[in-house]
């Protein structure tokens, strides 16, 4: 039954063939188990054949098993590229841990790739350790058509001196003798080979399809728990391992979701009622959420005819009620520029929740990158003063949301959340939040306006107002996005023009000053200061610890206000004899034709903490399309370390 | 029956409104310019449906049309160039008691915001949107806009504007689900009032093209009557 190709001897470990289906209770040979502390383990395949339903699903598992788990989404472009082309790989990377897991990873132990060519789509993106064992689909092997044998033999000769152990799969052959369209099976014989692999409770895994599956027929949850044991049995008659991750206990009840998911839940908890957008790229999985559930919680999602539509649904909402949010990426966020202006000079509060992903333009619509934080900020004509905050782990998504509707709120101000699609996909557990009723939104005031109160009853010192909504008896004004007074009358002078702009901005700062300086993580001084924000926290983090135990006097600060910056910066940065930000967006490097220490384009963090501190802040930024793993940010370290005696 | 008219059935309380009680800044448009006498037709309206002026939302976007919310004292929202209908929207959404009007002139409605303007008529939320169409723009001194007629001169084609007007009751009834679809011009203010109020009373999106003159930009580029 496993047909072995002359091509794939030596590089090819058969797994030794039991005869007669293999009972899953007793498996049929006996097993090695590995018992580590994480393992990576990758599904790919064509698009359409359901690797990332398989991955979601083990992922989940393994986190109601008690696991770390970071899942990464490897996710072509198009809905239907060609079929068995290394461009079109679609799946995910699960990291795996004993304890918590705050990253993608460097190298993949374990693949399971539905054709050659998947497989070396992840081969040539160097994302498989030398030694991984590779679960491979045999069919192209012997197809009838020739080209195929022929890029099958191409492929193995490609990965031959690697040293990758790799076991082929009859997984073709297997699912046929259940369902016609081995396309539609096959995800689910790969689900049940990882179950048998990895020790997953079975009873957890037929749950989690049931869930996956809610929407599909009982017939389609039987055939999937089918495909799952089918695959399983055949992988404990075959393969000689297992792999045992303990978890490390944990009594804390724990949920598990995408950032996108953290994001709509974190939004109903908030209290806020009313989302609008326009489907984009890596944002639109939020709605997807929010849509099957919002209404039950009194709340709403409009699709909007364009992006701009959507910010101004969310700011005439806003203006007349509760706190509204739209969501969106970066192609989005420039088409509601206008929108958040007038936003800021009406100080409308607004939620705007971007979920990055590579540019500029249309760019790398499904791949991550850090590149708007300078666009959040200053995409503005005119001076128009906003907050930005970064959430730096999935939970954060969840927690961001509240904070981000409650300063909107308190400060009649734009609030952007910079997400990114790191966060919006990958899958992470953690404590599940109790929700506290002082999260979600008053209700609008609508009680009567004493005499005398103005729309922008300008605070002095602070530059905060109380808004008046319309229903307010004896509060009836025309906002506008015309200079104007406290009154809400169109204003050209000189006097109200700068009063206006001195009130948006000291908002800003009165925030900045209730804001506690960030903590470094690894040491409170040292060598070189790294300095992050967003999704890239846990890579950072986790290449401190391993550059530190190397020997290194390194340490990270991570930030999560970008607009107005957490305080004491300066400070911190005088610890460090060297600081540099580590970004997913692009700068010049030094040396670099034409590149000098004046015209360089340096990494966005770098640029603003330069001119906000100025402190000589470097930069290490990468735009690969795919989060940063932390052995590279562990070598960026030792090649931005300062040379010893410069002081 | 609109929500509208519901809301003033409920009224809890025993003030009565004139029309001095919904007269805001004093207008500033050119003397001789339609908008006055929409506005004279709108202030009339509120106050024989006895709308609370704290219950009540003008949207508007950008041009001379677009001032009107500041000459009335109700609540208004005086937006971005062509958006008045999005915020309009969101304003509905989320408190559907409220009374709420788009007031738009034709560069705001059938150019720039086209966009809103056609998928707006087709969620018919319900909303009293009037397009002030005096087919130039005013504001920004003498260009042609996609409802000035063929062969009127403007700074933008001195020659004579080159197409043939956009007509924007046949785009409107174009649209499914578009439920009200009206025209009037200001200058005949019984038909102007007459179709304000069944625009008021409808239930869903009421359309309502007024045509207009532009006493400094295009005299004579209507039919003489």
């Amino acid at each position: 039954m496993l047909r072995v190709h002359p091509a794939m001897r030596g590089i090819v470990t058969v797994a030794n063939h039991v005869a007669g289906p293999a009972d899953a209770a007793s498996p049929g040979r006996p097993h090695t188990v590995h018992r580590m502390r994480e393992h990576t383990v990758e599904v790919v395949s064509d698009s359409g054949e359901g690797a990332q339903k398989c991955s979601q699903i083990f992922g989940a598992v393994s986190a109601k098993m008690g696991n770390g788990v970071w899942t990464v989404e490897i996710i072509p472009a198009e809905i239907q590229p060609p079929a068995r082309a290394p461009e079109g790989a679609s799946g995910n990377r699960i990291r795996l841990g004993a304890g918590q897991v705050t990253n993608w990873g460097d190298d993949t132990n374990l693949v399971v790739a539905f054709n050659e060519q998947v497989l070396l789509a992840r081969h040539r993106a160097g994302a498989l350790a030398r030694d991984a064992t590779i679960l491979l689909e045999d069919k192209w092997a012997t197809d009838d058509d020739a080209d195929i044998r022929d890029a099958w033999l191409q492929a193995m000769r490609e990965i031959a001196d690697v040293g990758y152990r790799v076991v082929t799969v009859p997984m073709e052959e297997r699912c046929l003798t259940l369902v016609d369209d081995a396309r539609k099976g096959k995800n689910m014989f790969a689900l049940g080979m990882l179950a048998f692999i990895y020790q997953r409770n079975l009873d957890l895994v037929f749950e989690q399809i049931a869930h996956t599956f809610r929407k599909k027929s009982d017939a389609v949850y039987a055939r999937n728990v089918d495909l799952v044991r089918l695959g399983y049995d055949w992988a404990g008659a075959h393969l000689d391992f297992r792999i045992e991750i303990t978890p490390e206990p944990n009594d804390r009840p724990m949920v598990v979701m995408n950032g996108n998911e953290a994001i709509g839940m974190g939004a109903i908890a908030s209290g806020m009622e009313l989302c609008a957008m326009y489907p984009i790229t890596p944002a639109t999985s939020v709605s997807h959420y929010l849509s099957e559930v919002f209404e039950r919680f009194g709340g709403v999602v409009h699709q909007a005819e364009d992006e701009i539509a959507a910010a101004g649904v969310a700011i005439g909402a806003s203006y007349a009620g509760k706190v509204a949010f739209t969501i969106t990426s970066g192609p989005g966020l420039a088409l509601k520029t206008e929108f958040l202006g007038l936003a800021v000079m009406t100080e409308v509060p607004l939620v705007v929740v971007n979920v990055q992903r590579g540019g500029p333009s249309t760019g790398l619509p499904t791949k991550v990158e850090q590149s708007d934080l300078l666009a959040a900020l200053f995409a503005q004509p005119g001076d128009a003063p906003r907050v930005v905050i970064a959430p730096a782990t999935i939970e954060e998504c969840f927690h961001v949301m509240t904070t981000a509707r409650r300063i909107a709120e308190a400060f009649r101000a734009v609030v952007i959340v910079l997400s990114d699609a790191n966060l919006a996909t990958g899958v992470q557990p953690f404590p599940r939040p109790e929700v506290d009723t002082r999260w979600h939104a008053e209700p609008a005031d609508l009680s009567a306006v004493l005499a005398g109160r103005k729309p922008y009853g300008w605070d002095e010192s602070t530059g905060l107002s109380r808004r008046i909504v319309p229903g307010q008896r004896g509060g009836m004004h025309t906002v506008t996005g015309l200079s104007h007074d406290e009154g809400s009358k169109v204003a050209y002078s000189a006097g109200v023009h700068g009063r206006g702009m001195a009130m948006r901005s000291r908002k800003i700062a009165v925030l900045s000053s209730l804001l506690t300086p960030p903590t470094p993580y690894g040491a409170e001084e040292g060598d070189l200061l790294i300095v992050g924000w967003g999704s890239t926290k846990g890579a950072i983090e986790e290449a401190v610890d391993r550059a530190r135990a190397a020997g290194l006097s390194v340490a990270s600060l991570h930030l999560r206000f970008l607009s107005p910056m957490e305080p004491g910066l300066t400070a911190i940065f005088q610890r460090f004899r060297r600081v540099a930000t580590v970004e997913i967006n692009y700068s010049d490097t030094m040396g670099d034709p034409y590149v000098t220490e004046e015209n360089r384009r340096r990494g966005q963090l770098s640029w603003l903490l330069r001119a906000q501190t100025l402190v000589d802040v470097d930069c290490w930024t990468r735009v690969p399309g795919e989060p940063l793993r932390p052995g590279a940010i562990v070598q960026a370290m030792h090649d931005l370390m300062p040379p010893r005696g410069d002081a | 029956m609109s929500s509208c008219s519901l809301h003033v059935l409920t009224n809890d309380d025993d003030r009565t409104f004139t029309l001095s009680d919904y007269e805001g800044a004093r207008a500033r448009w050119c003397p001789g310019c339609g908008d006055h006498s929409v506005l004279a037709a709108v202030e009339k309206l509120l106050s024989a449906e006895q709308l609370k002026p704290e219950d009540t939302v003008f949207v508007s976007g950008i041009g001379c049309s677009s001032r009107f919310p500041h000459y009335l004292k109700t609540y208004g929202f005086h937006g971005v160039h062509g958006r008045a209908l999005p915020v309009a929207l969101g304003i509905k959404l989320h408190r559907p008691e409220l009374a709420v009007f788009v007031v738009m002139g034709d560069g705001d409605c059938t150019s720039i915001g086209a966009g809103h303007w056609v998928h707006t008529l087709r969620y018919n939320p319900d909303l009293v949107v009037l397009m002030l169409d005096n087919g130039i723009y005013g504001l920004t001194k003498n260009q042609t806009s996609p409802t000035t007629p063929q062969g009127v001169p403007s700074n933008t084609q001195p020659q004579g504007t080159i197409l043939p007007p956009l007509n924007p009751i046949s785009l409107a009834l174009g649209v499914s689900n578009a439920s009200f679809v009206a025209q009037t011009a200001e200058f005949v203010p019984a038909h102007l009032y007459a179709t304000l109020r069944a625009a008021f009373h409808h239930r869903g999106l009421s359309f309502v093209r007024i045509l207009q003159r532009c006493p400094v930009f295009t005299r004579g580029s209507l039919p003489r009557r």
